[in-house]
């Protein structure tokens, strides 16, 4: 085993070795130079670490290999990682990426990001998402030729400030709600766990608030990203959610008690937008994306019975608060309806939320001849 | 709506976490521990970090911990040892409260325990990056 585990170490550092030429230099787009710098950091911290195990190798027993053997599968996952979601954008570098990378420096700097912009690269094969160990978020392709679901990078930002918010010392009052969100969460949970448990009921009730318990390790992270989504960017990222659940969704009520790590309902990230548009102001706002949803959910059945478990509404209030609060006392921006009155061509926010305005209030044509333009312009404008 | 970002997320956190224990494991096997010194506490508390959601959930509580996956963790060691189930799930418990006391005195058979919960971490993060991988 120890000759065969010697092999894997040496396979992985080539592996790396020839990842970090596929990298093409000089880079064509400046923006990307954070993503190159951070993928050989990590190819570099690789090859050191699988060096150093390579000699601890030596000096161990045949019956004490586990915890190198559970390191360079670690570090075998993290290589491929690099590879998958690091290196293509690095590689190719289309034009597509040159202008989703200044879109996200602008973004960036329009919602007072307190650290470096993530990475953008339009080669995703499903709807937006980020590699949090690269920091690239992947769109799909077409993605820069519309604007109406531009405001899911937002999002995806949202789980890049989440999974910063130990190391990066002004996001403290983020991870400090984050903290205190879950612990309401539990909290609830141990409360219900108690009531149930006092009346005796069937012990798969009990089962089954555990399990959405567990879950909300999962849901929190998203509920986050929507709210982070909704305070930088504005109503734009609630009428997104509205219109991919109309195109995308199979079941707004899904809830899967054994499968974890699942998203959220689309209805109760409905739900806490609703609460977060209140808290920003948005009334008006709200009341128009709450009464097009109440239209659109008819064409989906009804909850079973354990949703009643899963998404209380005293607590997705509760959240959609103390996550406002979090991201105002780390110096985020956060919009407000009066921001949304300027008239900045320049600012992809507002152009975000114009662009649902204009799509409600035109005629199908007309949107898109309207978008093709400020696309046009944008592009323009970012050269 | 795509879970992939999630699903990243759940494995960075335990891939940190995992790394954390290795990291304390090795000290614990290699040095010949000096209990009160603050590299061995710093060490211990890698170790807890993961022990004691588990053992939270081994008593039957909900965890507060947010990075690990502490339940799918508790199902893997318990399919792994269903024949003596309870009597592994007690030595946990056990061994657990001995690092919290502060005894690091470890057995070989602690070493094994620590072993077992290092890989249940390893196998829940190579599910989650089978499940990322899967989609590109």
């Amino acid at each position: 085993m120890k000759d065969y585990l010697e092999a894997l170490i040496v396979e992985q550092i080539n592996r790396a070795l020839t990842l970090k030429k596929l990298i093409c230099y000089p880079l064509k787009y400046s923006e990307l130079a954070g993503l190159a710098e951070r993928c050989t950091l990590i190819l570099d911290g690789r090859i050191h670490f699988l060096r150093d195990l390579q000699k601890e190798l030596e000096n161990r027993a045949e019956d004490d290999l586990r915890d190198i053997f559970r390191d360079m599968r670690t570090c075998a996952r993290e290589i491929a990682w690099v590879e998958y979601y690091g290196i293509p954008s690095l590689h190719y570098q289309t034009e597509e990426i040159g202008f989703l990378n200044k879109l996200m420096f602008k973004i960036h700097g329009e919602i007072g990001l307190p650290m470096p912009p993530p990475s953008v690269c339009c080669i995703a094969t499903e709807h937006y998402f980020l590699d949090l160990f690269t920091n690239v978020i992947f769109a799909p392709l077409s993605e820069p030729e519309f604007l109406l679901h531009l405001s899911d990078l937002y999002h995806e930002v949202g789980h890049y400030v989440l999974e910063n918010r130990n190391s990066e010392l002004r996001l403290k009052p983020i991870r400090d709600k984050y903290d205190l969100v879950f612990s309401k969460v539990t909290e609830h949970y141990v409360n219900l766990l108690k009531d149930k448990r006092r009346e005796y009921g069937p012990p798969e009730t009990s089962m089954a608030i555990e399990r959405i318990h567990s879950q909300w390790k999962s849901w929190l992270i998203e509920f986050f990203c929507d709210l982070f989504a909704l305070y930088t960017v504005g109503p734009a990222y609630a009428w997104a959610h509205l219109h991919l659940t109309a195109k995308r969704s199979d079941d707004i009520h899904e809830l899967s008690v054994l499968l974890a790590h699942k998203h959220p309902s689309d209805e109760s990230r409905m739900r806490i937008l609703i609460f977060g548009l209140k808290n920003l102001g948005f009334i008006e706002e709200a009341d128009k994306i709450s009464s097009k949803w109440t239209e659109l959910a008819q064409f989906w059945g009804e909850p079973k019975t354990e949703y009643q478990y899963a998404y209380p509404d005293a607590l997705l209030s509760q959240i959609s608060e103390l996550i406002l609060h979090g991201l105002k006392e780390s110096g985020i921006s956060v919009v407000t309806p009066e921001i949304m009155t300027h008239d900045d061509n320049n600012n992809v926010g507002i152009t975000l939320n114009k662009a649902w305005q204009v799509f409600w209030a035109s005629d199908c044509q007309d949107f898109r001849n309207w978008e093709e333009n400020r696309i046009r312009a944008l592009r323009v404008a970012l050269k | 709506m795509g879970e992939f970002g999630l699903l990243a997320s759940r494995l960075n956190d335990n891939t940190n976490l995992l790394r954390k224990f290795d990291e304390a494991l090795r000290y614990f096997k290699k040095t010949k521990v000096e209990e009160n010194s603050s590299e061995t506490q710093h060490q211990a508390q890698k170790l807890l970090a993961v022990l004691k959601p588990v053992t939270v959930i081994l008593d039957g509580q909900l965890s507060k911990s947010v990075d690990l996956d502490d339940r799918d963790i508790v199902e893997l060691l318990q399919q792994r040892r269903l024949k003596d189930w309870q009597r592994y799930r007690n030595q946990i418990i056990r061994l657990t409260d001995k690092i919290e006391s502060g005894n690091f005195e470890m057995t070989k058979g602690d070493y094994k325990m620590l072993d077992d919960v290092a890989d249940a971490i390893d196998m829940q993060c190579a599910n989650l990056f089978k499940r990322i991988s899967g989609r590109i």
